[in-house]
């Protein structure tokens, strides 16, 4: 199976964002690790 | 998903966080976490910022859709770890567990559970190793 290199690297920072949750609720990188790592999880999406 | 969920008092302990990124429309993806009791935020990229930023934008799949992929990011802003997947080669909640616990050391984009075989990266340290561990039974 091929892996996809990403752009993104261990060692780079991240791009903040700024979007919302399902809820509505307003969420930016900052905040979201602002008090501990966070895994983030990229999902493909629902078929 | 729902592996992370089940591992998430656990991930929680190991003093991290988790959040979902996904492009679908907000509707899909909080009928998703309800579904699925997700104890963890999903954050709808329906613009794409997130993905295109990041890296991880299929642009050739259902007008654009992410690219199955797990980062852990530290305090400072600062990816630890990077696993970029093809379909099947997902990395699991408990290798990310695992990793956390091990105090997040310096990871390679590909973890090994994917293709440790064929990652120069990875076959460069494992010769190191080996010639250090050479080196201190020699001296001994």
């Amino acid at each position: 199976m091929d892996a996809i290199s990403a752009d993104l690297k261990v060692g780079d920072r991240a791009p903040n964002f700024s979007v919302q949750d399902s809820d509505g609720v307003s969420r930016m990188l900052t905040d979201l690790i602002a008090s501990e790592p966070r895994i983030f999880i990229f999902y493909r999406g629902h078929w | 998903m729902a592996e992370y969920r089940d591992l998430y008092a656990e991930t929680r302990k190991a003093g991290a966080d988790v959040a979902v990124v996904a492009t679908d429309p907000p509707k899909s993806s909080a009928g998703l976490r309800q579904q699925l009791s997700l104890p963890f935020p999903i954050l709808c990229d329906s613009q794409r910022a997130i993905v295109k930023a990041w890296g991880v934008f299929n642009a050739a799949e259902k007008g654009g859709i992410a690219i199955p992929a797990v980062f852990v990011v530290d305090r400072a802003g600062l990816v630890r770890f990077a696993s970029v997947d093809s379909m099947t080669a997902r990395i699991s909640a408990k290798d990310i567990l695992a990793y956390l616990r091990a105090g997040m050391p310096d990871s390679t984009i590909n973890p090994p559970r994917t293709n440790l075989k064929l990652q120069p990266a990875n076959l460069y340290r494992v010769v190191c190793n080996l010639i250090k561990s050479g080196f201190r039974s020699a001296r001994e």
